[in-house]
């Protein structure tokens, strides 16, 4: 589990290219957007893109996507 | 429009992943060029890898300086005016117009888009969402790059300007908005057709509503996963027939007829049997006065599950599906274009007519068999029985827009 989340991290920063964060800097519960680590609607949907593609699961569409990320 | 609504295509110039310049783009599609990769940087920074079309890095060429009143690109020229205005000189070139001609005459011009002068600059907009004070150059540049303006004012031209934004029908408005200036004199020559340059935001709204594919895209196909996004521009110039009498000058084809009609169905999703895409076919139609049914029909063809779905049903309420009549998608050669999507078509539509023959869908291996108006698949080539064509687009918002061609 602990891979899975530095793991994520590490996926988060480099391809929504966060410049000056650390994979240490994101605390597990941080929220994803806004007040948390800023994400706006665009990096949702890469978020939700990469996803797919590095775990390989299927998200149907973009409102599970939200419910996943809420 | 009534019966003597006419509009001769004098000249035309395009540039999109496929190529730049007619000839180029059409031999790209007669050998099924697909040239897509994953967005590069120098355009800007995704985690999404779905391939897409690009147009050259400098898109507006330095030779083509003359075209310009201040003999060079002013800075802030963002790139979808600047797509723009490389397919306009090319069409001008084209069209046997220079630009002491063009400075003269009332210019009409009229071109879609979607990205069109919209912020491109996310910087900006996460420093003012995070209450600083950005710089205001990025409004500045906005105010600038209206792209139908912004060609009046980069070549020195006067005459009405529009720009259309109709999500992807919007360049097929364009061109039959400017046939009617020309058929009801508003103008003396007319410039249209459209030009998107790839952005994110269009990028990541198609993605949201999974309509990207991983893969080259492949209209029409049973296996079809949905579209590549592409950039690009396309512009004819259109004017009168004794317009181009008295100036003893041959030219393409014509513009023959218009219509749009609207669905009312949904807000991205087509109507699935296409009842909007029917009624702009039979305005289009109309207008035309059509006395020989079309040989060719460029559909919207994206390779999407229900574009392609809706469009061929459509097509089967209208026409004989055993008539020699083709339908076929060019998306596969230069994704899509968005706002400069029905130029790119119509101007390839013009292509295949004035040749007589067309190559069949790039992408397309198995037509789908639920299909009721099939396509013509990849591989094939046919003649064409007549000289008139249709180009078509559907749109986000329902709106469906289709222009009748012919060839001379």
């Amino acid at each position: 589990m602990e891979k899975l989340k530095a793991e994520l991290k590490e996926m988060i920063i480099r391809d929504l290219k966060l410049q000056g964060v650390e994979p240490a800097d994101i605390n597990d519960d941080d929220p994803l957007f806004e007040e948390g680590l800023g994400l706006d609607s665009l990096d949702a949907v890469e978020l939700v893109v990469l996803i797919q593609k590095h775990f390989d699961v299927q998200i149907e569409d973009m409102d599970e996507g939200r419910e996943a990320f809420a | 429009m009534g019966d003597n609504f006419t509009a001769v295509i004098s000249g035309r110039g395009i540039l999109c992943g496929a190529g730049v310049g007619v000839e180029a783009v059409w031999q790209g599609l007669c050998r099924g060029r697909v040239d897509c990769a994953p967005v590069p940087e120098r355009l800007f920074a995704t985690g999404l890898k779905f391939p897409v079309f690009t147009c050259p890095r400098e898109p507006f060429p330095a030779a083509a300086d003359s075209w310009l009143v201040d003999g060079e690109l002013r800075p802030g020229t963002g790139r979808t005016l600047a797509l723009a205005l490389a397919a306009t000189v090319q069409a001008l070139d084209d069209a046997g117009i220079e630009a002491g001609e063009l400075r003269r005459a009332r210019l009409g011009i009229a071109i879609g888009t979607t990205v069109g002068c919209t912020f491109h600059d996310e910087d900006y907009f996460v420093a003012w969402r995070d209450g600083r004070e950005p710089d205001l150059d990025p409004v500045r540049n906005f105010l600038g790059n209206n792209v139908a303006q912004g060609l009046h004012r980069l070549l020195g031209t006067h005459g009405p300007a529009m720009v259309i934004t109709n999500a992807c029908a919007s360049s097929t408005d364009a061109i039959g908005l400017a046939a009617n200036w020309i058929a009801t004199g508003v103008c003396d020559l007319a410039v249209a057709g459209g030009s998107d340059e790839l952005s994110r935001v269009a990028l990541n709204g198609f993605a949201s509503l999974m309509l990207t594919s991983d893969a080259p895209c492949r209209p029409f196909d049973v296996d079809r996963q949905g579209l590549n996004l592409g950039e690009g521009a396309a512009v004819m110039v259109l004017e009168s027939a004794e317009r181009l009498k008295r100036r003893a000058k041959a030219a393409p084809g014509m513009v023959r007829g218009y219509g749009t009609a609207a669905d009312a169905w949904h807000p991205t999703a087509p109507h699935p049997e296409g009842r909007g895409l029917v009624n702009a076919i039979k305005g289009a139609i109309s207008a035309a006065g059509l006395d020989c049914v079309p040989a060719l029909i460029n559909g919207h063809g994206t390779g999407t599950r229900a574009n392609d779905q809706a469009e061929t049903h459509a097509l089967a309420q209208l026409f004989d599906p055993a008539a020699a009549i083709y339908l076929v998608s060019t998306k596969g050669i230069s994704g899509h274009t968005l706002g400069a999507a029905g130029g790119v078509e119509a101007i390839l539509t013009l292509e295949a007519l004035r040749r007589g023959e067309t190559p069949g869908t790039v992408g397309c291996h198995t037509p789908d068999p639920d299909f009721l108006f099939s396509p013509l698949p990849e591989g094939e080539k046919v003649g064409l029985a007549s000289r008139i064509g249709i180009s078509q687009s559907l749109a986000f918002g329902g709106t469906n827009s289709a222009l009748v061609l012919e060839a001379f």
